[in-house]
C-alpha cells in the first residue's frame, strides 16, 4: 500500500515539477493578446482607434510559421497603433517602448539648464531645488515615484525654504510619472481652497466602473502664495501630466512648454501566452469639465515647441518661465 | 466448508467492532509536506503556473466512538517555509506567493457499521501571488463551512485510512471584484495591509460563479503510546469566476507526528 502511494506521488511530483518545451501557437497567442486589449484597455474609444479592423487587418499577417523577431515586430506595430506611451511588449529578446516611436523630442537639457541655477541641492536621486537670480526657486522632479511621506517632507522643506521667494518654476519637462499621490501632494501646496481636480474611472468587463473623484485639498501644513510656472514638454508623462490638469485650473499657476505626452490613466501589466509582457492603460481620466486627454496630452499656456526649446546654448522654457515670473 | 460460512461473519463482526471501539485520544502535532499547485487566473494572466511549496502545519486529532474532531493548519509563506517559483509552459515564474489552509471538521458516524462519517468542515483557504514583472498581484481567500462524507477503512490494530469527499455549500470568497489594481486600490493596500482586501469579499453558495471540491485521504498509525504517525494526501480543486477566471488545482500532502495526550 505505501509503495503504491509513493509511487503515486513520485508521479504527482514529476507532473508538477516538469517543464514543458516553449512551442506555442502565434494565434492563439495573437487572440489572447486582442481580446485582453479589448477588455482592459482604456484607451480605445478615447484614440480613436478601430479596434476591430486593427485585428482584422493584423491577423491576416499572423502565420505558425513566422520567426519570433517576426512575430514581435507584428505584436509590435499592433500595439504601437495606440501611440500610447504608457504601452510596452518586452520579450527576452526584444523591448518596444512606445515613447521611442512617437518621434516626440525632449525640450531639455539639464547642463544648460544648470547655469541658470545656483544653490542646487539634490533632495533625492529624482528631486533636486535651487534659486534662479536668488529671487525665484527651482523645483526639479524627473518623476513622482518614491514612498509618499518621504517625498511630502521632501516637498515641504523646498516649499518652505521659498517661502520668501516671488515665484516658482517646477521643472517636469523629463517627469515621467509615478504616483499621482506625489503629485497631490504637492499640488495641495499651491491651493487655498478644496478644488475638483479630475476624475478617474477603470476599466472592467462591463465598460467603466463609477467615476472616483480626484480633489485638491490645502496642505495644513504649508500654502505657496505666489506665481508659478510649471515646464512641461512631451516626456511629461501619466502622473506628471495628471500634475498639469491641476495647473491648468489654479489660478497661480501657467504652463509653458509644450503639450504633455498623452497618457494620464494607470497602467497595467498583462503577458501573452508565449510569455512576453505588456502593458497598457486601464484607467480613463478626465479633467473637471470632462475632457479627456488620453491621446492629446495636456496643452501649454505658453506653447515653445520643443525643437525650439534649447538654442545656441539658452533655456528658451526657463528664460520665458522667468520672464513671467518677473 | 461449513466453517468458512461461518468464518465471514466472525470477521465482519470483529472488524465492526474493533471499529465501534476504535479510539483515539485526543493529539496534537507539528509537520511537513509537499504541495503541489497548478493555478491559472485569468485576471492576471493566461498562462498556467505549476510547482510546489513546503509546507509546515500543525494538526490535533481526536477520534470517539461516535465523532472524529480533526483540526489542520498549513502554510506555506516565503518567510518561514520554502517555496519555490511557480513556472509557466514558457519559463515565466511567480516567485512570491503565500497559501494558508486552516480547517476543522467534525466528523459522527452514520450507519450501522460505524465505519462512515457525515459531517461538517470549517475552512479557511488562502492563496496570494505576486505577478511582480506585471506591477499585479492576485489571490484567492476563501471561508467556507463543507459538507464532509467520510469512510474508515482498518488496516491493522493500530493503523487505519479516512478517505473523505468534502463538498463546499456556502463560503465567504474574497477576491477583488474589478480586473486592475488602481491607485485608490493600492493606497488602501499599502496603508491599511492586508485587512483592507476583506472588503473585496461576497457570499457564495457553491456553483454560483464558484466551485469547489476536495477529496483527502488520511493516514493514521500508532507508533508508540504516546506518538502517532498521520499523513494526509488531498486533491483540492477550485474554480472562481470573478472578475474573471481563476482554477486552482493542489494535491497536498503532509506528515505529522502527533503527541498523545
Amino acid at each position: 500500500m505505501l509503495s503504491k502511494l509513493s509511487i503515486l506521488i513520485s508521479g504527482i511530483l514529476f507532473l508538477g515539477c516538469q517543464s514543458n518545451n516553449l512551442e506555442y501557437s502565434k494565434k492563439e497567442a495573437f487572440d489572447d493578446l486582442t481580446q485582453s486589449v479589448s477588455r482592459y484597455s482604456a484607451s480605445i474609444d478615447s484614440r480613436g482607434i478601430n479596434w476591430d479592423s486593427l485585428v482584422e487587418h493584423y491577423d491576416s499577417r499572423v502565420f505558425e510559421d513566422l520567426s519570433e523577431k517576426e512575430f514581435f515586430e507584428l505584436i509590435k506595430d499592433l500595439l504601437l497603433e495606440f501611440r500610447d506611451p504608457h504601452v510596452h511588449l518586452i520579450s527576452s529578446f526584444d523591448t518596444m517602448y512606445s515613447i521611442d516611436f512617437l518621434e516626440y523630442s525632449r525640450n531639455n537639457d539639464e547642463l544648460v539648464t544648470s547655469q541658470y541655477i545656483s544653490n542646487l541641492v539634490t533632495h533625492s536621486a529624482t528631486i533636486k531645488s535651487g534659486y534662479i537670480n536668488d529671487s525665484l526657486g527651482y523645483l526639479f522632479c524627473s518623476d513622482f515615484k518614491g514612498d509618499l511621506n518621504n517625498n511630502n517632507e521632501i516637498y515641504e522643506s523646498i516649499i518652505s525654504k521659498f517661502s520668501e521667494t516671488k515665484g516658482l518654476i517646477l521643472d517636469f519637462r523629463v517627469n515621467d510619472g509615478g504616483s499621482v499621490y506625489n503629485a497631490q501632494n504637492l499640488l495641495n501646496k499651491f491651493t487655498a481652497q478644496t478644488t475638483l481636480w479630475h476624475t478617474t474611472q477603470n476599466r472592467n468587463l462591463n465598460g467603466f466602473d463609477d467615476k472616483y473623484e480626484w480633489y485638491l485639498d490645502p496642505d495644513p501644513i504649508i500654502f505657496y502664495p505666489n506665481k508659478i510656472v510649471v515646464l512641461n514638454g512631451r516626456y511629461t508623462i501619466s502622473a506628471g501630466e495628471r500634475f498639469a490638469i491641476g495647473a491648468k485650473i489654479l489660478n497661480n499657476i501657467e504652463i509653458v512648454g509644450d503639450t504633455t505626452s498623452n497618457t494620464q490613466g494607470s497602467v497595467m501589466g498583462r503577458e501573452m501566452i508565449n510569455g512576453w509582457k505588456y502593458n497598457l492603460t486601464f484607467e480613463k481620466c478626465l479633467d473637471p469639465n470632462g475632457i479627456n486627454y488620453g491621446g492629446k496630452g495636456i496643452p501649454p499656456d505658453h506653447l515653445i515647441n520643443s525643437n525650439n526649446a534649447i538654442i545656441n546654448n539658452q533655456d528658451i522654457v526657463l528664460e520665458k518661465a522667468i520672464e513671467l515670473l518677473n | 466448508m461449513k466453517q468458512y460460512y461461518l468464518l465471514g461473519p466472525f470477521l465482519l463482526y470483529s472488524v465492526l467492532l474493533l471499529a465501534q471501539n476504535k479510539v483515539v485520544p485526543f493529539s496534537m502535532g507539528i509537520g511537513v509536506g509537499v504541495d503541489i499547485i497548478s493555478i491559472k487566473d485569468n485576471a492576471a494572466s493566461p498562462l498556467n503556473y505549476s510547482g510546489f511549496g513546503l509546507p509546515i502545519g500543525v494538526n490535533g486529532l481526536k477520534i470517539n466512538k461516535k465523532w472524529i474532531h480533526h483540526f489542520e493548519a498549513l502554510f506555506v509563506i516565503p518567510a518561514i517555509t520554502n517555496n519555490y517559483p511557480l513556472t509557466s509552459n514558457v519559463n515565466t515564474q511567480l516567485n512570491s506567493w503565500t497559501k494558508v489552509n486552516v480547517s476543522y471538521q467534525a466528523l459522527r458516524c452514520i450507519g450501522s457499521d460505524s465505519l462512515s462519517y457525515l459531517g461538517v468542515q470549517l475552512k479557511s483557504d488562502f492563496f496570494y501571488r505576486e505577478y511582480d514583472f506585471l506591477d499585479g498581484m492576485s489571490w484567492e481567500l476563501v471561508n467556507g463551512l463543507n459538507i464532509n462524507f467520510a469512510r474508515k477503512i482498518l488496516l491493522s490494530d493500530n493503523s487505519f485510512l479516512l478517505t473523505q469527499i468534502s463538498i463546499p455549500i456556502v463560503a465567504y470568497v474574497n477576491r477583488k471584484s474589478s480586473l486592475t489594481f488602481d491607485e485608490i486600490f493600492l493606497d488602501d493596500f499599502y496603508n491599511n495591509g492586508p485587512l483592507s482586501l476583506f472588503k473585496y469579499g461576497t457570499w457564495k453558495l457553491n456553483f454560483d460563479k464558484w466551485i469547489a471540491v476536495e477529496f483527502n485521504l488520511l493516514f493514521h498509525k500508532k507508533i508508540s503510546n504516546r506518538l502517532n504517525l498521520l499523513s494526509k494526501i488531498g486533491i483540492n480543486y477550485y474554480a472562481i469566476h470573478f472578475p474573471e477566471k481563476v482554477y486552482n488545482l493542489n494535491i497536498p500532502i503532509s506528515c505529522y507526528l502527533n503527541y498523545q495526550f
